[in-house]
């Protein structure tokens, strides 16, 4: 062939191969299904004793309403509501609980930018449905940022996204309404919260402590904490397409910290028992290698502080196990010298697990025994332990 | 050249022409070409049709071919009516009664000479094998030529090419129309002296154009055509 | 045998003329290239958007838009809304790497939920710290851009930013090769990118993914229709398949198209004027082919074949060449967007699919255009073919044929535009702008008529012979330049059509907006941070401002979402005190009676676009669903709006609060007596809690919007201008190399070079001013329709066509530059040679 030939022989080469070159379609993007909540949870757990945080002080006098709301210098806390609830048509039993975790990733905000706040706010919301033997959970994360989460007075409000406990008169935060719902279980609640009790501070005026007091220069593991132990609840459950209407009895409890727990300390145990006589009886039990810190407090039917003195003597007497084998308690009895108690504490389900970023047992239970009441029960730290 | 029926057709001429009428509008006043025309040719024979530029010679053998059409008149080849032909017979009559020979060769200039005189057998369908080509080629002095292309060649060797392709279709009529018009002296009497005798072995019929005189001694009869009418010359 | 020895014959013919080829090959190239670069980057525009949505959100069906961004405010106010509403922020704006490269910085919310699955998980398997996410200015680039720079993990990157350079560190890398749409991308934290961008508060779109994070699940209509009565009023919500990222953009995105219809035909009459002027420089060869005894039949089929086979090639090169174009157009367009929307990263999407259509279209075309010349050839006797094709002066080649095409075409075309189906709308331009093609020939021996006598009763004749053999050449030279002519005139007629329906719906849509926005200042609820707040404005805020001196008359308003008709649009509730009435023009009916009607509660007016939908008109009846029922209500009035195409029902403020209680006040429209004072009186403390804009700012803006918006149409054009240029010149050469001989024997007359080049150029001048006089009349025609009818059966409003002279005397000139232009080079060959 001549040279002229070749060349055009060429330019058609190039050409089609241009075209194909052209042609290579764009590969669409693969969605990952790996969560990557594994990070999340180690952020939430973190433990590290950041400098420039603020530490609970024994001193320190909660001043309300500014203490409803969140403390952005101590880099956790939480907002709990349980509560335990009685279909009106049926009579059945509902146990429901509602909690919103604020963790700060930095002691200062310093940026103006409200997505840089340093506040990662994480819900929890659980439905147990007693009689049909089945617990739901259900978890929501968000960043502060521009009003995804927080909380505000003015009024008073505490939300994540469509999570809102909101108290309907300025000042106060309760009666207040609380709302949820999750698309993807399909279940929430519109609950209206009225105190039957005033406001309890535990521990020392609202100190907390969550160990035997150590040495200075060494972390105190104690929380600010006060709780309603008695509001009166009412209003609707959804389950799906299902209203149910309800009444009962909640328990709401505002914690901040900035360390939980210490070297050594694995986790705790906390109940929240609303005995029949009126009563209401806070026993944490944190669990350590050196031996268990106890707190306790019992507010009397008015609600006033009432004493509480001795070491409780709880015995676990059943235990229950998830599907991956983690052993949680399942049954305990306390005994208490005063104020004079022997119980039996029940779940009213033993599977009442919530399997989420974070794991931990929650879930609705009865007193028997020398008193009869009901309550919610947490238990932290069994995951680890086996 | 001459076929087995052709012996049985004698009596009858190869062509008929019969008043022949063509006129042509000319920046818009009609010219009359040829009024009422009359011709005759019979079979073998080489009639030589002479006339001044410009009086319809070409225009009559434009007739002849099928190339146009009169405005009057018929024109019979072998019991056919040219005039009312349609063109896709007179485009085969073209490639197997009819042969033409121009004064501009009209080779196709994209094709060598052995390609022109494929174009021209395929068209007419007639197998010819390359050595018959070559003879024909050696036969009127174009050996040597065959992968030429039309423009390497001078103008006598383009016209012996344009007759070779003639011959090769075997045509019951040639019409020539100045096929040496192009040519200077020399060239044509040889090219024509070579067409002549090619045509006369084949035993063809040939109807030659010209304005050159010499070219009557190599004919049968001459024609000439004035006024729009032939007479014997 | 014989074809193939035709196809030897033909192809060796264009082999030995190397600029016949080029020309032809030329020519069928350009028109495919004009075609496919604006198919190309109009789809490629629309694909950018989902792609770059889908990229982020896999399985997402929906965004959420707005011009100018969403507020942060308004995210947060959906994401606390009851219904869960699984939205996902994006913030995107180009950035600059040291070399000059650009990269598209994206910014992810990491710590929602469902992305953190998605773009997040993607994040963290390339390695990254949770402080340094969300905390430092950490990025992730894709891995072949990081190795391309040179980086390494822990690396400093400076970038260009919009708030200018920044040093931030390379946290990870995104694997881009199994994704290659990642590689333009620079990924970070929502946070830290908005302190780059300068809207630290705004948001470039959302996502909306599928519920129950299944990408199979879609939102039932009740759902999204929950979710559009959730968003302030210029923001919308869209499917990703066909993202039209604003009303003005779907105009736009429409007008294109209509360009790109416009410009195949011009590609077509290229290719044909390509096709034609080739077969015309081969009559010779036709002729010793016809002469050999190939009839007609064959010719045609053989020429038809050869025309298939060079297309093919041509069109494969146009395709190539219309890829370079629309990549280059393709930033135009997607930032001419950018006022709507950040842009996203421009990738030109090309297929298979795409490249069979234009190699296809390309061949079709040329077969299309092909086929009536060269049927014209093969019918032609062999010895027409040996005459040169060069007219008699004074001739009009088969009068009786133009005549009937012209008597056929005209009211068959005219017939067509005024039907109410786009498509018999743009057949019935199609065939106008042949008829136009029709007239160039007459028009031309017109005008070169008028200029023989021109010359020669002036004297100027008697002097100077040369001017007359200006015109009468180019009588002559019409077969050879019908071509042309036809190519500049359509690119000038396209040119001056979109020109004038864009400076028409500009004038409509300005007065539009004068109008309507006749209030000095509007009032609406903020979006606040948290929840518990009650939406829409309070009733003691109008009680308030009634009582204030300042102000004349307010408008109260709020909005329901309706479905109507298939429909989904919102009816208004609206006050019309006496000062807010001139916001709206009518299409017929007398204004006291209408607005009677109005007050009344019981009538409703409808926009334009709403009317023309339902074919209802003022005096009929519309049935209205409402809580309690379907109502009908009297159509009181039919007012223009450009707003939305998708149309309007405004009802008495009265009326709308019995039908709808529930709903709050949704804004508020203040007039004051004095407009002078609207802007120390929006500052009011009475007006501080609320979101407060003033009409001018809003004018103004919308001004640029529109601007911006239509800036890819003046590209456009000038596209079109180039390759009819282009088109012309080869011709003008194909022209002179033809007329050699007749140059030739000029010069030896006499003539100099500088007169020889002087009579190509002058004749270039006068088919220039012949098709450049058609235009102008086809221009305006086409503008015409596009304004008034195009515009009306797309989208509904009506658009009036506005005249203007000068548009006109701009395309002409425009052409005769061209012309000039393109005879420059023939020219100087001749006054070379």
């Amino acid at each position: 062939m001549k040279p002229r030939q070749w060349l055009g022989l060429l330019m058609v080469l190039l050409l089609g191969l241009m075209l194909v070159w052209l042609a290579r379609e764009p590969s669409d993007v693969q969605s990952s299904n790996t969560p990557a909540t594994s990070l999340l949870s180690q952020l939430l757990t973190d433990r590290s004793q950041q400098p420039g945080w603020a530490q609970a002080r024994p001193d320190y006098r909660l001043q309300f309403p500014a203490d409803h709301l969140a403390h952005n210098r101590f880099s956790i806390e939480w907002w709990y509501l349980t509560a335990n609830l009685t279909a009106v048509e049926t009579g059945e039993h509902y146990g429901a609980q509602f909690t919103l975790f604020r963790r700060g990733l930095a002691p200062t905000d310093s940026s103006a930018n409200r997505w840089q706040q340093p506040q990662l706010y994480m819900g929890h919301m659980a439905l147990t449905d007693t009689a049909a033997g089945q617990h739901r959970s259900a978890q929501r994360f968000s960043r502060q940022g521009p009003g995804l989460a927080g909380s505000t007075a003015q009024p008073l409000a505490v939300w994540l996204e469509n999570w809102q406990l909101q108290a309907e008169q300025p000042q106060q935060l309760f009666p207040a309404r609380l709302q949820a719902w999750d698309r993807q279980q399909q279940f929430g609640y519109q609950l209206r919260l009225t105190p039957d009790k005033p406001m309890l501070l535990q521990g020392q005026q609202g100190y907390s402590a969550k160990h035997a007091a150590v040495g200075p220069g060494q972390p105190q593991g104690a929380s600010h904490y006060y709780s309603y132990t008695r509001l009166a609840v009412s209003g609707t459950l959804r389950k799906g397409e299902q209203r149910i209407e309800v009444r009962g009895q909640a328990w709401y409890d505002h914690e901040w910290t900035s360390s939980t727990l210490v070297e050594g300390q694995q986790g705790w145990d906390w109940f929240a028992l609303q005995l029949d006589d009126g009563r209401d009886l806070t026993v944490i039990r944190v669990r350590g290698e050196q031996g268990d810190h106890w707190q306790l407090s019992l507010a009397g039917p008015d609600g006033a502080p009432l004493p509480v003195s001795g070491l409780p003597h709880l015995t676990v007497t059943q235990h229950w196990r998830s599907d991956d084998g983690v052993q949680y308690p399942a049954r305990w009895r306390l005994k208490l010298a005063q104020p004079a108690l022997d119980i039996q504490i029940k779940p009213r389900l033993a599977d009442q697990e919530m399997k989420q970023l974070v794991r931990y047992w929650e879930g609705a239970v009865t007193v028997s025994g020398s008193h009869r009441g009901q309550g919610y029960v947490e238990l932290t730290g069994y995951d680890q332990t086996d | 050249m001459m076929n087995a029926t052709t012996a049985s057709t004698q009596q009858r001429p190869l062509l008929q022409a019969h008043g022949l009428v063509k006129t042509y509008l000319a920046h818009g006043v009609q010219q009359s070409v040829l009024s009422g025309l009359d011709l005759t040719l019979e079979a073998g024979e080489i009639v030589v049709l002479q006339g001044p530029s410009g009086e319809g010679k070409s225009t009559l053998l434009n007739l002849l071919a099928g190339l146009d059409r009169p405005d009057a008149g018929e024109i019979w080849l072998k019991g056919e009516d040219l005039a009312q032909a349609a063109e896709a017979r007179l485009c085969q009559l073209r490639r197997q009664s009819i042969g033409l020979v121009f004064q501009f060769f009209n080779l196709v200039p994209t094709l060598t000479v052995t390609e022109n005189l494929q174009l021209t057998l395929s068209l007419c369908q007639r197998v010819t094998h390359q050595a018959e080509i070559a003879t024909l080629l050696a036969q009127v002095g174009l050996t040597g030529k065959a992968a030429m292309f039309p423009q390497q060649l001078s103008g006598g060797e383009q016209q012996r090419v344009a007759i070779v392709r003639t011959l090769l279709q075997q045509p019951a009529l040639i019409l020539a129309d100045e096929p040496t018009g192009n040519l200077d002296r020399n060239n044509a009497e040889r090219v024509m002296a070579l067409f002549v005798e090619q045509v006369r072995q084949r035993q063809g019929t040939l109807l030659l154009a010209t304005h050159d005189v010499s070219l009557t001694a190599l004919a049968d009869r001459c024609l000439r055509l004035e006024n729009g009418r032939l007479r014997d010359d | 045998m014989t074809s193939r020895l035709l196809l030897r014959a033909s192809l060796r013919s264009l082999y030995q003329q190397p600029l016949q080829l080029c020309m032809l090959l030329a020519g069928i190239m350009l028109g495919i290239a004009v075609v496919t670069a604006m198919q190309l980057s109009t789809q490629s525009a629309r694909l950018s958007y989902q792609y770059a949505s889908q990229q982020l959100a896999s399985g997402a069906r929906y965004q959420i838009r707005s011009a100018g961004g969403i507020a942060a405010s308004v995210y947060a106010r959906l994401k606390r809304a009851p219904e869960q509403w699984p939205l996902l922020p994006v913030v995107e704006f180009p950035v600059q790497l040291p070399g000059g490269e650009q990269l598209q910085l994206t910014g992810l919310d990491f710590l929602a939920e469902q992305q953190l699955r998605t773009a997040g998980q993607r994040v963290f398997s390339g390695g990254g710290s949770w402080n340094a996410t969300l905390l430092q200015s950490a990025v992730w680039l894709g891995e072949s851009t990081a190795q391309q720079l040179g980086l390494m993990l822990g690396d400093q990157l400076t970038l260009t930013t919009p708030v200018g350079e920044r040093s931030l560190k390379l946290a990870g890398t995104l694997d881009d090769r199994t994704q290659p749409l990642l590689a333009q991308r620079i990924l970070m934290d929502m946070g830290q990118a908005l302190a780059l961008s300068n809207q630290p508060e705004v948001l470039s779109y959302l996502l909306l993914p599928p519920p129950q994070g299944s990408a199979i699940a879609r939102w039932p209509e009740v759902m999204l229709q929950k979710l559009r009565s959730q968003l302030p009023p210029d923001t919308h919500l869209q499917p990703l398949e066909n993202p039209q990222p604003a009303r003005l953009g779907d105009a736009l995105y429409f007008n294109l198209n209509a360009m790109a219809l416009l410009a195949l035909l011009l590609g077509t009459l290229i290719v044909l004027s390509a096709v034609w002027l080739s077969l015309l420089q081969r009559r010779p060869l036709f002729a010793a082919l016809r002469l050999a005894g190939v009839s007609g039949r064959q010719l045609y089929g053989f020429l038809l074949l050869e025309t298939l086979v060079l297309a093919g090639l041509a069109s494969a090169a146009g395709l190539a060449l219309g890829v370079v174009i629309a990549d280059q157009l393709l930033p135009l367009l997607v930032q001419s967007q950018a006022a709507f929307t950040a842009p996203p990263l421009a990738r030109l999407s090309l297929n298979w699919g795409d490249i069979i259509r234009f190699g296809l279209l390309g061949c079709g075309s040329a077969l299309l255009a092909a086929a009536w010349p060269c049927w014209q050839l093969a019918r032609q006797s062999p010895l027409a073919l040996q005459a040169a094709p060069v007219a008699a002066l004074n001739e009009v080649k088969r009068p009786l044929v133009l005549r009937g095409a012209v008597l056929v075409l005209m009211p068959l075309a005219i017939v067509l535009v005024m039907q109410s189906q786009l498509l018999a709308v743009y057949l019935g331009t199609g065939l106008l702008a042949l008829l136009a093609a029709l007239l160039t020939t007459p028009l031309l021996q017109g005008l070169a008529a008028v200029c023989v006598v021109l010359i020669q009763r002036s004297g100027v004749g008697a002097r100077h012979p040369l001017l007359l053999m200006v015109p009468r050449d180019c009588l002559r030279q019409q077969v050879y330049s019908k071509g042309v002519m036809w190519v500049l005139m359509l690119a000038l007629s396209v040119s001056l059509a979109v020109t004038g329906m864009t400076d028409s719906f500009h004038t409509a849509f300005q007065g539009w907006i004068g109008q309507r926005l006749n209030a000095q200042v509007y009032t609406s609820p903020p979006d606040r941070d948290a929840p518990g707040q009650k939406a829409g404005l309070s009733t003691m805020l109008v009680e308030q401002l009634l009582t204030d001196p300042q102000v004349k008359a307010v408008a109260r308003r709020a909005r329901q979402p309706l479905t109507l008709a298939g429909l989904s649009l919102f009816i208004y509730g609206v006050d019309f005190p006496p000062a807010a009435r001139t916001a709206y023009q009518f299409r017929q009916g007398d204004s006291e009676t209408l607005w009677q009607g109005f007050q009344s509660g019981s009538e409703v007016l409808i926009s334009e676009p709403l009317a023309n939908h339902l074919q209802l008109g003022r005096g009929d009846y519309l049935s209205l669903p409402l809580v309690s029922g379907e109502q009908s209500f009297k159509i009181a009035g039919v007012y223009y709006d450009y707003g939305s195409y998708q149309g309007q029902v405004l009802i008495s403020y009265p009326a709308f609060q019995r039908h709808w209680p529930e709903v709050p006040l949704g804004g508020i429209r203040l007039y004051l007596h004095n407009p002078d004072q609207a802007e120390s009186f929006a500052r009011q403390p009475v007006l501080k809690p609320y979101e407060v804009r003033l009409a001018g700012p809003i004018i103004r803006r919308s001004e640029q919007l529109f601007e911006q918006t239509f800036l890819i149409t003046d590209a456009l054009q000038l596209l079109l201008l180039v390759v009819a240029l282009v088109a012309m010149v080869s011709n003008l050469l194909a022209l002179q190399l033809h007329r050699q001989p007749e140059l030739q024997r000029y010069r030896a007359l006499g003539l100099s070079r500088a007169m020889r080049a002087g009579l190509l150029m002058g004749q270039a001048l006068l088919l220039a001013f012949s098709a450049g006089l058609l235009a102008w009349l086809l221009g305006e025609l086409m503008a015409w329709l596009l304004a008034e009818r195009v515009q009306l059966l797309a989208f509904g409003w009506t658009v009036p066509w506005q005249f203007a002279p000068e548009r006109g005397l701009i395309a002409l000139l425009l052409g005769l530059i061209v012309a000039l232009l393109a005879a420059l080079y023939p020219a100087f060959k001749e006054v070379k040679s």
